[in-house]
């Protein structure tokens, strides 16, 4: 055999490489075309681009001329064009030149769903309309879509003069809040830690400020939230609220993880001060339900503090157990 | 001559003796007044026994708290008496007595269950009692050894008594009992002046009881009279002094009117001595002006000693200026129960048993004594001025503009007239801080409302301070802080007055802030439209389309609309051609809601209106404009009513002839079935005469309704037919005459004439059918064309 013909022999497990790089490379080209298919988007073939177009003005005129169950389906059906830039802005558009108060919370929703915060200043705008339905509805939205200066929104809500919208704006911030920079790699990962820590800062004041004037939600905003420097000045707080609801706020910075022991600790010993039953019995169950293998110093403040609070002992307690707390 | 006519002779004789020797005794109705001689007469009694200096530095306090002397019966008070030169001569008494006593000369004089009391004003004892002929003592004055005092029974129909008592026994030298009212007496030489049912002024000899003079106005009235040294001055609002010439006008003697007119409750410069309350009873005088008065050589040169007068209002005291306007003002912790005008300035006894001077000049204090007991009422003598001001000065003098809101901010709900008058005479003021200073006091949750609407005319009067209008438009209602909106009916028409434009940007801020009440939107959008209209245009145009934008199709968040229909008109003002057509458009959109599309509508020019009125009947009902793409899955009565206004001409006549054979018709009904496509099929009528069905089925088959996804579609049309007055029917009321009733009917029917023909009307079916053309069939007359009634029923589904 001439050496010159031979054909150099193909290991099996370059070849086996190599088809599995093909299909990957296949997989990537087809993969956007056939999700955009499935959005309504495809923007591959002229027809297909024109019935996209024609249904996206169909479902505008439905929405700024239907009657309010035309409405309501448009903004169904556009909803489901979520990569489609211009669905968010053409809702927006509409809400903002008027539509009647049914439609308004369902057009915020869909903006909330759709999820683009470049709508956030139409958000804006309904964040201080004077229904309260539209202005829950906008905030909902507002976070949703994860709107810059959301916290300055929120923070806006805690002022408003109805207490539903105060709540949403306590639950929310401290939800957000605490979602955005209380793990560690939520910390990392964050653009501008150091803005996410003041804005923490600054809402835990807000928050404190919304609990002493009878904004319960603001305690477990708090709790989540707060850093160990707050939890005096919430402290401070035990002899104008609710019992209930400053235990549902010691609640949630007992069970946080990035809070230091030292912190729970002084947690256990002002309540201790209390000492009333409902508080023995806050922290029986927090002993019971709470794993303390990472902070026993705190496991044994609290069996102390248990043994000196008067007050029944688990076993004598209610079958039903514990009294439900605000805002667990 | 005969007996008889001897007799005749002695008769007139004695007659005439006993006729020219008979005196009219004093008070009597005929007694001749406004005579020359009885004026010299009192003259040469004035100056028979010159007039004894008043002591001075004393008060006579009557002690406790409260508003003067709520006892009664037998309970004693405690009566001090304080002589400010020399305090270890005060003394302290106490016994029963009705109001506080008055000081004549050595004696004070009061009156308890009809009883005169006298004391020595040396050491408070017991100089006599006697019996008052009426229970109620109204005055008192001294003549050398005599006492007079008037008392009265203060019944609806009055009696009242001048009597003369002897000043160390007690015994009465003559007394005489009128019927009506007499005055508190004032002594002035060897006559006593009494005032006598508010026209006159009587002079009783002090030695005979005799009548000596009269003065009777007929152009004003005499409440007091009061002496000043050689002085006597009398009347009501007018003070007159009293000299020789006055023949009953008032303009025959020198008269001096107080600038009193702008003050609370005008109060007139002493009180109404006929009055058994309040001075008399002790009340304080916590109410009145206080002032001296300056008599030059010549009869018309009374005046306002120094230009100063002062005005006590419970715990306010103003210094005045001769024109009555505030030159100083302070507010005092506590209630004034007696005030004397000094030359330097105003002597004021507290509740609080503190006496202070007041410098006339800026109302610092010049000095204060503490008397160490509360008081109730007081009286005060002639009081010699501290030497300097007290030092160290508890109360520095302040400026006018601080001491008048420092009383119109107090927060006693009884001094509101003082307050108000102090609002006044701040606003007069021209310093932009008084602007400032209304709008703190507009804020004050202690404000009343009267005060409040006083303060925000006073404020929309301003035209400094546009700087401290627009801080305040700065504030925001905050849950947190605790904030409240601005008071917008206070700032916006300031804002206007002043034409500050820079005001635009806030104002539309609050318009669009949900925090603003509701009710004071309009005031808002009214502000925006006028300085929008003063130049800020486009700012406001851009704010008010925004605020309609965002509501107009929102029925819950605008309750009634009202602030959405002014925001609409006021775009029309302000706005040109584009915000025309914008507003075109929002009242042709049938999301816009009904009262704000109707205003738009009426608001507009006719001619534009007639070209807009198609589109929104149109799209009201879903047909013209309804989009090809969008198909309703059923159609709305608002689609079949909107179809059959396009044959609402044909359907008139159909249904006039008819009413020509059934003269009750009330109604007529369409029944029909709609296709898919919009035809008809399966229709049906009410009334079904042939003649009518003829008339009106032609044109029922022909209509074409808007497609729908429902195959068949059941549907209705209801036309009432009402009666409708008519030019020649009987002639019933004309306007203004008749029953009311009758008027209210031509009213509403006048008001009426400018509805526009049923056809063009939104509701299009009911036609009004005049009564006279029911009753006579047969001569159908041009006036029974239908026309709408803006009251329609809506059509009634079958």
């Amino acid at each position: 055999m001439d050496p010159t013909t031979r054909k150099t022999p193909i290991r099996p497990a370059a070849t086996h490489t190599l088809c599995w790089l093909l299909v990957v490379c296949v997989g990537m080209l087809l993969l956007p075309l056939a999700s955009a298919r499935a959005a309504g988007t495809d923007r591959g073939s002229p027809g297909t681009r024109r019935d996209a177009e024609r249904r996206l003005d169909k479902a505008a005129r439905a929405l700024t001329q239907g009657t309010l169950a035309e409405a309501k389906q448009a903004l169904k059906e556009l909803e489901k064009r979520r990569g489609d830039r211009r669905v968010a802005h053409l809702i927006a558009d509409a809400l903002l030149s008027g539509v009647p108060e049914g439609l308004l919370e369902n057009g915020l929703a869909s903006l909330g769903t759709l999820g683009d915060p470049s709508v956030v200043e139409a958000l804006t705008v309904f964040a201080g309309h004077r229904r309260v339905s539209a202005r829950l509805a906008a905030l909902q939205a507002l976070v949703a879509v994860r709107a810059p200066g959301l916290v300055g929104h929120l923070e806006a809500a805690l002022r408003d003069s109805d207490p539903r919208v105060r709540a949403y704006g306590a639950r929310a911030l401290g939800t957000w809040l605490a979602a955005t920079q209380g793990s560690e790699s939520a910390r990392r990962t964050a653009p501008d830690p150091g803005r996410r820590l003041e804005d923490a800062r600054a809402a835990t004041e807000v928050l404190l400020a919304a609990l002493a004037r009878g904004v319960a939600e603001a305690a477990v905003a708090i709790g989540k939230l707060g850093s160990a420097d707050a939890i005096p000045q919430y402290g401070r707080l035990l002899e104008r609220a609710p019992l209930a609801v400053m235990l549902a706020g010691y609640k949630a910075f007992l069970v946080r993880k990035d809070l230091p022991a030292a912190a729970k600790v002084s947690i256990i010993v002002r309540l201790e001060e209390v000492a009333s039953p409902p508080v023995k019995r806050f922290l029986q169950a927090h002993l019971v339900s709470t794993d303390f293998r990472r902070e026993p110093e705190v496991k044994r403040s609290i069996e102390e503090a248990v043994k000196r609070i008067a007050g029944p002992d688990p076993e004598r307690q209610s079958p039903r157990g514990p009294a439900p707390m605000v805002n667990p | 001559m005969t007996v008889r006519l001897a007799g005749m002779w002695l008769a007139a004789g004695l007659v005439s003796a006993c006729a020219g020797s008979a005196r009219l005794s004093a008070f009597d109705s005929h007694f001749p007044d406004n005579l020359p001689q009885q004026q010299r007469h009192l003259e040469a009694l004035r100056a028979a026994e010159p007039a004894v200096p008043e002591a001075s530095d004393w008060l006579l306090v009557l002690e406790g708290e409260g508003t003067g002397p709520q006892r009664s019966g037998q309970e004693r008070q405690a009566l001090r008496f304080v002589r400010l030169a020399e305090p270890a001569r005060a003394f302290r008494v106490e016994l029963a007595v009705d109001g506080l006593p008055e000081r004549v000369g050595d004696l004070f004089v009061g009156s308890h269950a009809g009883q005169l009391l006298a004391l020595s004003a040396a050491d408070g004892s017991r100089r006599f009692v006697a019996r008052l002929p009426l229970p109620h003592m109204l005055g008192a004055a001294r003549s050398g050894q005599r006492v007079f005092v008037t008392s009265t029974d203060a019944g609806p129909r009055p009696e009242s008594a001048l009597t003369a008592f002897d000043a160390d026994t007690g015994a009465v030298l003559f007394s005489h009992r009128i019927k009506g009212r007499l005055g508190a007496p004032h002594a002035h030489g060897q006559a006593v002046l009494v005032p006598f049912n508010a026209q006159f002024l009587v002079a009783v000899d002090a030695r005979s009881g005799e009548e000596v003079a009269r003065l009777r106005s007929t152009d004003d009235t005499f409440s007091w009279v009061r002496r000043a040294g050689s002085t006597v001055r009398f009347g009501d609002r007018r003070i007159y002094r009293l000299a020789p010439g006055y023949a009953g006008k008032h303009t025959d003697l020198a008269t001096l009117e107080l600038p009193t007119s702008q003050l609370p409750g005008r109060p007139p410069p002493y009180p109404n001595s006929f009055d058994v309350k309040p001075d008399h009873r002790g009340s304080p005088a916590k109410v009145g002006v206080h002032f001296l008065v300056n008599d030059g050589p010549g009869a018309a040169d009374s005046q306002i000693a120094g230009g100063r007068m002062y005005f006590v209002f419970y715990r306010h005291v103003f210094g005045l200026d001769a024109r009555g306007q505030p030159v100083w003002a302070r507010a005092l912790a506590t209630d004034v129960v007696r005030a004397r005008a000094a030359r330097e300035g105003l002597a004021v006894l507290t509740a609080a048993g503190e006496l202070l001077y007041l410098a006339g000049d800026d109302g610092g204090i010049d000095g204060r004594v503490n008397l160490g007991t509360s008081a109730r009422a007081a009286r005060i003598g002639p009081l010699s001025w501290p030497a300097t001001r007290a030092a160290p000065m508890p109360v520095a003098p302040r400026s006018l503009r601080l001491g008048l809101a420092e009383v119109a901010i107090d927060p006693d709900s009884r001094l509101v007239p003082s307050r108000s008058f102090a609002v006044k005479a701040l606003a007069r003021l021209q310093a932009p801080e008084i602007t400032r200073d209304l709008l703190d006091i507009y804020e004050q949750a202690t404000t009343p409302p009267p005060l409040k609407r006083q303060l925000a005319a006073a404020l929309a009067e301003r035209t400094t301070g546009a700087d401290h209008l627009l801080r305040a438009l700065q504030r925001r209602y905050d849950f947190l802080d605790r904030t409240r909106p601005p008071p917008f009916a206070a700032i916006v028409p300031a804002l206007v007055r002043m034409s500050e434009q820079r005001a635009v940007p806030l104002l539309a801020a609050h318009l669009l802030d949900h925090e603003t009440p509701l009710a004071d939107l309009p005031l808002l959008i009214e502000g925006i439209a006028e300085l929008g209209r003063l130049g800020a245009a486009q700012q406001a145009i851009s704010a008010l389309s925004r605020f309609v934008d965002l509501y107009r199709a929102d029925r819950t968040a605008m309750a009634g609309g009202e602030a959405l229909v002014r925001a609409s008109l006021a775009l029309l003002e302000v706005g040109g051609a584009q915000e025309r057509a914008y507003l075109g458009t929002v009242a042709s959109d049938m999301r816009t809601v009904d009262t704000l599309r109707t205003a738009i509508l009426d608001a507009m020019p006719s001619d534009r209106r007639d070209t807009m009125a198609a589109p929104v009947r149109g799209q009201t009902r879903g047909m013209e404009s309804r989009s090809p793409e969008v198909v309703p899955s059923r159609l709305e009565q608002a689609d079949v009513n909107a179809t059959f206004a396009t044959i609402a001409d044909d359907l008139r006549a159909c249904i006039l002839d008819e009413l020509s054979r059934a003269e009750t018709l009330s109604q007529v009904r369409f029944a029909f079935m709609i296709t898919q496509t919009g035809t008809t099929r399966a229709r049906t009528y009410v009334p079904n005469s042939a003649e009518f069905v003829a008339c009106v089925d032609p044109k029922v088959a022909v209509l074409r309704f808007p497609e729908s996804r429902a195959t068949r579609q059941l549907a209705s049309y209801v036309v009432a037919v009402r009666a409708q007055p008519q030019a020649d029917t009987p002639p019933g009321p004309v306007r203004g005459e008749g029953t009311w009733w009758a008027k209210h009917v031509i009213e509403d029917v006048q008001a009426n004439t400018d509805v526009p023909p049923w056809w063009q009307a939104q509701n299009p079916f009911l036609l009004d059918v005049t009564q006279s053309f029911v009753r006579a069939p047969t001569a159908r007359p041009a006036a029974a064309i239908p026309r709408a009634a803006t009251s329609a029923p809506a059509p009634v589904p079958v």
